[in-house]
């Protein structure tokens, strides 16, 4: 009975649990870069305190918007909320797990961007355009990426939900360190910077620069609907390193069918494994420039041909084995 | 050409009285074959075969009328377009003051696509296929004053006819060695073929039917004629004439060739995936709304033979349980794509009319004027996609599930095979998305780029009826497709000719039987609409509460209001992957000035040009035309006007056929 409950229950507490961590995950973030600059830094909590002052403050339309732009930060979000709910973030399955497929997650993650996307267009200013355009460069290579890379792993677990492609994982280790998994996990770390509007493809903590991406869309927007662009941005972050985490590392992960207590152990391990990974994302960054706007393909072509490959020695491997 | 020219008199006369007659009959006409036809394909896949031969009507060997599910499918997908579009027939016409000819052609249209998949002999087939192509032909240069159509028009007549010069050669070659000469129903397999010869035939066959679809090499009329068709012919042609490409291939080259060698997979699987991203990158570039969506449908069809290709091998590989699922998965995706893309060109049809421009370029802010059409267009964007919510996404899920259960081989041409068109796919998908939010993003939203589209006028109640409709029809297939499920399974019957469990369950989820996997796009749709809509409750109540400031002006840097040809355009959006993609889109620009004096120091104007070139035709096609001009010449040396080389022609002819026919 408990066990069911349980099951059914996931999807919610995933969303809260995620949806809370959010902000310090980028907050993390945040602080390190600002110590390793040698800047004091505003502390982890700072994300949090945006999001309220950005929840208090007035809102202003601009006279040009349709209704494309008062919903987009809610398609954004929503989309970002399921795939949180659906994924293998805290257990392998759930009850909502059969929207964890791959192409329904690639499919909303590239929803929300298409969203954000419309709504930099919708106001009709140059840098709304901008955006957009850019933006959806990057991305329509981006989600082909992870698509393939994704599907790498998919191909010896006999299945695109992710769920499964965890749990496959954890029973046999080995496949973690299969050829086919390291190339999609290469492929796959340098999709998840150009997803997440980090560098070296755009830079997430500027608001006036030419090279800008994510950033030149959201310029009309202000108060609530800026502070759920934020949170779901955010969200998104914490979304992709924890797929990261969990599909190439999925220690401690919970299985259907093992004791509730063990649900804390994952909850736990979800929190470390995302924090090391916001902690390394940002270490990194210090030491690396933003690359020019037209560099950025040859950026992703590299990391796409990672992905093919991976697609490639997978199909081989497990051929022959 | 003979058939067209009388016609051209016709259309330059002036506009009748009761011209409006003519357009209501057509309409209505068009209507009710389809609503017949609905009506009777449901017969047909419902399991009641339909048959009727009557050997008076068509000359030399009679019209013989023959059903399965398959002639079900295909009737189905034709006869729902041609009531949405039908409906739409009448307020085009009216408002474009078409000819009369356009007016009757259309029903006629419908009525001999119709028929191409129930004809059920070889020689029956052949008749309608070539009927619906001249017919097509026709209306595709029902605008023939404007040298755009004319030649877009030639291109069509051209390309149609090499397609089926190459189908009737093959078709005459099977039907002469078929048993009873039937294409449906006809009893025992094709005997007595060599294997050479099948392969030429299948090769043949497969290229003549896939050009119908729009697919590489014979490709480039689809992208020209589409567009300057009058739109409801371009709903017709993209949403509906296409798919009988794909029918052609299943019926003669799957069905009726079979069983394969696995090389025949291979080569549909190439053909699919290049073409899918080839057009998914035109499509890209396209600024002319129609062009656009006219790429997509090459695009689209692609990704439909490349699930079929996947079914072939899969077949040959003797793997029928994940066979089944790419099937499905053509099927599906084929349905999908009719739905969303009658719908666009119905609603970017609208939004020409009343911004009375086609380019994107002078488009813009349609979804203050017209909000209709702009929602209509933003459903059939959303399906042309693939992505969750959209009409798009059950076919690409089926057919991305069938490539990754193919079960491992160990042959190298297939491992390699499969991850290219993995790989081709993504892309494509990837592509399509930059394309389709192009055209709504530039096209319908954004402030107006030209006067017309800043004074366009409200969507009239009729389109706004066909509109509704077919928006209706395309959220309802995307969200449970389950509707179609029954249809689904009788196609995939006939086309493997066996009763089989069938390993794809279409219910609330789309349950793969066998290997496990499973989706529901009703709880993915009704969860990201659901949370949509509760975010927005909250954050939009707390915006009400907290003040708010309406119609601030836009952000400019500080300077004066940007004007509106500041904005980005469709050009300046697809640039960036216009430029990483140089290879393939051939973008050539031009620079011209002029100056005021001789010394060229004072620039009295500036102009700058700029378009994308099909590599196809402007690097294969001329090869092809300089050997076709060599061999012509070759001939040409033969025919010395005289009448004894003529005689002796002749007699080496009819000795050369006695030896053959011996």
């Amino acid at each position: 009975m408990s066990r069911t409950f349980l099951f059914s229950g996931l999807p919610v507490l995933q969303l809260i649990m995620l949806g809370l961590v959010a902000p310090i995950v980028s907050g993390v973030a945040r602080q390190i870069g600002a110590k390793l600059e040698g800047r004091q830094g505003a502390g982890v909590l700072q994300p949090y305190r945006e999001l309220r002052k950005l929840f208090q403050k007035e809102t202003l339309e601009p006279s040009t918007k349709s209704i494309f732009f008062t919903f987009a930060p809610y398609v954004l979000a929503s989309t970002t909320a399921v795939i949180s709910m659906a994924g293998p973030f805290l257990a392998t399955e759930n009850s909502f797990s059969s929207s964890s497929d791959l192409l329904s997650v690639v499919g909303l993650l590239f929803l929300g961007n298409i969203a954000v996307a419309l709504a930099g267009l919708d106001t009709g200013t140059s840098f709304g355009g901008m955006g957009a355009s850019r933006e959806l460069t990057v991305s329509s290579l981006v989600e082909p990426t992870i698509l393939v890379a994704i599907f790498a792993l998919s191909i010896p677990a006999h299945s695109s939900n992710l769920g499964a492609i965890a749990a496959i994982s954890i029973s046999n280790p080995n496949l973690i360190f299969a050829p086919g998994s390291l190339l999609a996990l290469a492929a796959f770390v340098v999709v998840v910077l150009a997803e997440a509007k980090r560098f070296p493809v755009d830079n997430p903590s500027t608001h006036l620069e030419l090279t800008m991406i994510h950033e030149a869309m959201l310029l009309e927007y202000s108060g609530p609907r800026l502070a759920v662009i934020e949170w779901a941005s955010s969200l998104r972050l914490t979304i992709l390193l924890g797929l990261i985490a969990n599909l190439f590392f999925p220690i401690g992960l919970f299985r259907v069918g093992q004791a509730p207590i063990l649900l804390l152990v994952s909850c736990l391990a979800f929190l470390i494994k995302v924090l090391l990974l916001g902690s390394i994302l940002s270490f990194a960054e210090v030491f690396m420039a933003k690359l020019r706007l037209f560099r950025v393909p040859e950026l992703l072509a590299s990391s796409f041909i990672l992905a093919l490959l991976s697609v490639v020695t997978s199909y081989f491997f497990t051929a022959t084995r | 050409m003979s058939i067209v020219a009388p016609l051209a008199v016709d259309t330059e006369m002036p506009q009748r009285s009761d011209d409006r007659l003519w357009y209501l009959t057509s309409s209505v006409l068009t209507v009710l074959i389809g609503v017949f036809g609905v009506a009777v394909s449901l017969r047909m896949i419902f399991g009641s075969k339909i048959s009727l031969s009557i050997s008076s009507i068509l000359p030399l060997a009679g019209l013989h009328l023959s059903s399965d599910g398959l002639s079900g499918l295909f009737d189905l997908i034709t006869s729902v377009v041609a009531i949405t579009a039908g409906i739409y027939v009448y307020p085009y016409l009216v408002h474009s003051r078409s000819p009369r000819t356009t007016a009757a052609f259309i029903p006629l249209f419908v009525m001999t696509m119709l028929l191409v998949p129930v004809a059920s002999s070889y020689y029956d087939f052949l008749f309608f296929w070539e009927a619906m192509a001249l017919v097509s032909a026709v209306l595709v240069l029902a605008n023939h004053t404007k040298t755009e159509a004319l030649k877009a028009g030639m291109w069509y007549i051209f390309m149609s006819q090499v397609g089926f010069a190459m189908i009737l050669g093959s078709l005459a070659y099977l039907s002469a060695h078929s048993p009873t000469g039937l294409l449906i129903g006809g009893s025992g397999a094709l005997k007595g073929i060599p294997t050479l010869t099948k392969n030429v035939i299948f090769v043949f066959s497969f290229f003549g039917f896939a050009s119908k679809s729009g697919q590489l090499p014979l490709h480039s009329w689809l992208p020209k004629a589409h567009p300057e068709a009058p739109t409801p012919v371009s709903a017709l042609m993209s949403a509906a004439m296409v798919n009988l490409g794909i029918y052609g291939i299943i019926r003669v080259d799957i069905k009726g060739l079979g069983p394969a060698p696995i090389w025949w997979g291979v080569l549909i699987i190439t053909i699919g995936a290049t073409t899918a991203v080839y057009s998914a990158l035109h499509s890209l570039v396209s600024s002319d709304i129609k062009r656009l969506l006219a790429w997509s449908t090459g695009e689209n069809m692609g990704i439909v033979i490349c699930a079929l290709g996947t079914f072939e091998v899969l077949k040959s590989a003797h793997n029928l349980n994940i066979a089944q699922v790419a099937l499905a998965g053509a099927i599906l995706q084929l349905m999908g794509h009719s739905l969303f893309k009658s719908l666009g060109f119905i609603s970017a049809g609208s939004v020409i009319a009343s911004a009375g421009t086609r380019s994107l370029d002078s488009m813009g802010g349609i979804i203050h004027r017209n909000p209709i059409s702009a929602m209509g267009f933003s459903i059939a964007a959303l399906g042309a996609t693939g992505l969750p919510l959209g009409a798009g996404f059950v076919g690409e899920w089926l057919l991305l599930q069938s490539l990754i259960h193919t079960l491992p081989t160990r042959s190298t041409v297939l491992n390699v095979l499969m991850p290219s068109a993995v790989g081709l796919l993504a892309l494509t998908f990837g592509l399509a998305v930059a394309a389709m939010t192009k055209a709504f993003g530039v096209g319908m939203l954004s402030r107006p780029r030209s006067q017309g589209a800043a004074e366009s006028a409200k969507t009239p109640r009729w389109e706004a009826i066909t509109i509704s409709i077919a928006t209706l029809l395309c959220i309802a297939f995307s969200f449970n497709p389950a509707l179609v499920s029954k249809i689904v399974r009788s196609a995939s019957q006939a086309t493997l000719g066996v009763r089989t469990k069938g390993s794809v369950s279409i219910l609330g989820h789309i349950t793969l039987r066998g290997v496990g996997g499973s989706i529901s796009p009703l709880n993915l749709g009704l969860s990201v609409v659901i949370g949509a809509i509760l975010f927005a409750s909250i954050t939009e109540w707390r915006i009400r509460k907290k003040s708010r400031q309406l119609d601030v002006p836009l952000w400019a840097c500080g300077s004066s209001q940007p004007s509106s040809k500041m904005q980005y355009n469709a050009v300046a959006f697809a640039q960036p992957l216009e430029r990483i993609f140089n290879l393939v889109v051939a973008t050539q620009e031009s620079l011209g000035t002029e100056h005021a004096d001789s010394d060229m120091l004072i620039l009295q104007s500036a102009s700058y040009e700029r378009s994308n070139s099909d590599i196809f035709e402007t690097r294969l096609f001329p090869v092809v035309a300089r050997a076709m001009s060599n061999l012509s010449r070759l001939v040409q040396k033969g025919h010395s006007g005289k009448i004894r080389n003529y005689l002796i022609y002749g007699a080496i002819g009819f000795i050369i056929v006695l030896v053959v026919a011996r």
